[in-house]
């Protein structure tokens, strides 16, 4: 059984950018198991919170299915809707991207969903991880390329602290409390932390090294959007 | 708690000590974090008030509703005179787009009135309270004209970038905590909603808190004050010189399309 470095003391020191957080999980028998460990944890336990106040905005909102309605009955107020309505093939297109919008809307604006809460205690664990090691892995390839001296173990389990900000999402036990986009940037800046302890890289090797993941996920992207581009054209002109 | 105010005071009557002790503190960056979250909940809690006193009076009757509708008709005749360079025939569908609005509104109030399991009060309560409590993570403006994580931490990026870059020395954590300090003076913009003042309090508050960043940047990276200056204000031109270039490429295009629609 090795040595347990993780502690709640040393996940807040290292979600508030102490350096001492990173270079004592660098400096662990086992840094790899130690993140882990805190990934899952964090993970499971913001998204159990954040199903309660899923479910507690809930109860405390009208049903959608009664919304929806009044929504329609509103449109049918409109003096476009008599047009459309007579003619069957707008009408039958209007009601497909209705029920199509009414599936894709209410969850992109953060409606409150309790399935959705509760399907997240399986799904954040699982993405914080295979997000965690993609990126360590990533990172550690560039950081070696910059000279870096630290090990794969170290690289992951001092990165596994970036994660630390994921507890403000606990915070989603109050209902219709929103985070935003700003954990991505702590966890940016913790990630930096992170690969400059392990790798006792200069200020601008460990930049260059925190960020060119991203560069690849970016590129990753646009690849993907041109063979989903390239795949529609194709399908279209088969079609015709 | 009172030494806490004291660095604060200081920091904003810009003595250098207060920036260097502040500086050289183990737990500074959750120190930054601490007045940003703080600031950010006491410049809302007007804001927040006003919701909770709506949380709690009764359900918006048909008669509200009528006085409400009156009121926007009222605002669009009042600027009936100002679109004489419209169309006759657009000025016409003004009265259509009145009888929308007013249909829209009556919507607008009917889910409000749509019941929940919870009862109305606890509910819009509930919402007030997840509201207030989400400024510090979602406020975002301007670079550095409003109080919040986002502004914190994304534009302190770019500073701490630019200021390396220019010899900076300062740390991750000795930066952004001390950085922090330019929320200071927007506590002026709990005043925000008093009519006139609001705006000049909140501007002072800006201009103040920008002095404090430049200072804050200056004896964090041991910097000079021009490097400071350059560090500070450059990724602001940029974002402005950016959005001009965006609005300028986003006009030409709707006036493009017009005219060829026009055309057309």
């Amino acid at each position: 059984m090795g040595h347990r470095t993780l502690s709640l003391n040393l996940v807040l020191q290292a979600l508030f950018l102490d350096g001492e957080a990173y270079d004592q999980l660098r400096d662990d028998d086992n840094p790899f198991i130690e993140g882990l460990f805190m990934i899952v944890i964090i993970a499971a336990g913001v998204a159990l919170l954040s199903f309660l106040g899923h479910l507690l905005a809930w109860i405390s909102m009208p049903p959608m299915e009664a919304i929806k309605e009044v929504i329609l009955r509103t449109l049918q107020q409109m003096p476009w809707w008599s047009d459309m309505a007579g003619n069957a093939q707008a009408y039958e297109s209007f009601l497909q991207s209705w029920d199509m919008g009414w599936r894709v809307f209410p969850a992109l604006f953060g409606a409150p969903d309790p399935l959705r809460g509760a399907a997240n205690i399986i799904v954040m664990p699982l993405a914080a991880v295979l997000g965690w090691l993609v990126y360590g892995l990533l990172a550690h390839a560039f950081a070696r390329l910059f000279k870096g001296v630290g090990t794969l173990n170290q690289t992951l389990g001092t990165t596994a602290l970036a994660y630390t900000p994921w507890l403000f999402y606990g915070l989603g036990i109050i209902p219709f409390f929103v985070v935003g986009g700003v954990l991505g940037t702590w966890q940016l800046i913790c990630r930096y932390k992170a690969l400059r302890s392990a790798h006792h890289l200069s200020w601008g090797s460990a930049f260059w090294a925190t960020l060119l993941p991203y560069v690849v996920y970016a590129l990753l992207l646009v690849l993907a959007g041109g063979v989903a581009a390239v795949l529609v054209v194709m399908v279209m002109g088969r079609q015709r | 708690m009172k030494a806490w105010f004291g660095i604060l005071w200081n920091a904003s009557l810009l003595r250098s000590e207060a920036f260097t002790g502040f500086r050289d503190r183990r737990d500074v960056f959750f120190q930054g974090f601490l007045i940003i979250v703080v600031v950010a909940l006491l410049v809302g809690m007007p804001a927040f008030l006003g919701n909770v006193v709506k949380a709690v009076q009764p359900r918006m009757s048909e008669a509200q509703l009528e006085e409400a509708t009156t009121q926007i008709e009222k605002g669009l005749k009042q600027i009936e005179p100002l679109l004489g360079f419209m169309p006759t025939e657009t000025r016409q569908q003004l009265t259509d787009v009145t009888r929308v609005i007013k249909v829209w509104v009556a919507a607008g109030v009917e889910i409000s009135n749509l019941s929940a399991v919870l009862p109305r009060p606890l509910g819009a309560l509930l919402q007030a309270f997840g509201g207030w409590l989400s400024l510090p993570f979602v406020e975002s403006g301007f670079p550095l004209s409003v109080v919040s994580l986002v502004t914190w931490l994304g534009y302190g990026l770019w500073v701490m970038l630019l200021a390396k870059l220019l010899g900076g020395r300062g740390t991750l954590a000795g930066f952004f905590g001390t950085s922090a300090l330019y929320a200071v003076p927007h506590v002026l913009s709990f005043f925000a909603w008093v009519p006139c003042l609001g705006s000049v309090l909140g501007l002072i508050g800006f201009v103040w808190g920008l002095v404090i960043y430049v200072k804050a940047t200056l004896v964090s990276h041991e910097l000079s004050v021009g490097r400071a200056l350059v560090a500070v204000f450059v990724p602001m031109l940029a974002i402005v010189l950016l959005v001009l270039v965006g609005a300028a490429l986003v006009g030409a295009l709707v006036s493009g399309m017009i005219s060829s629609a026009t055309q057309s």
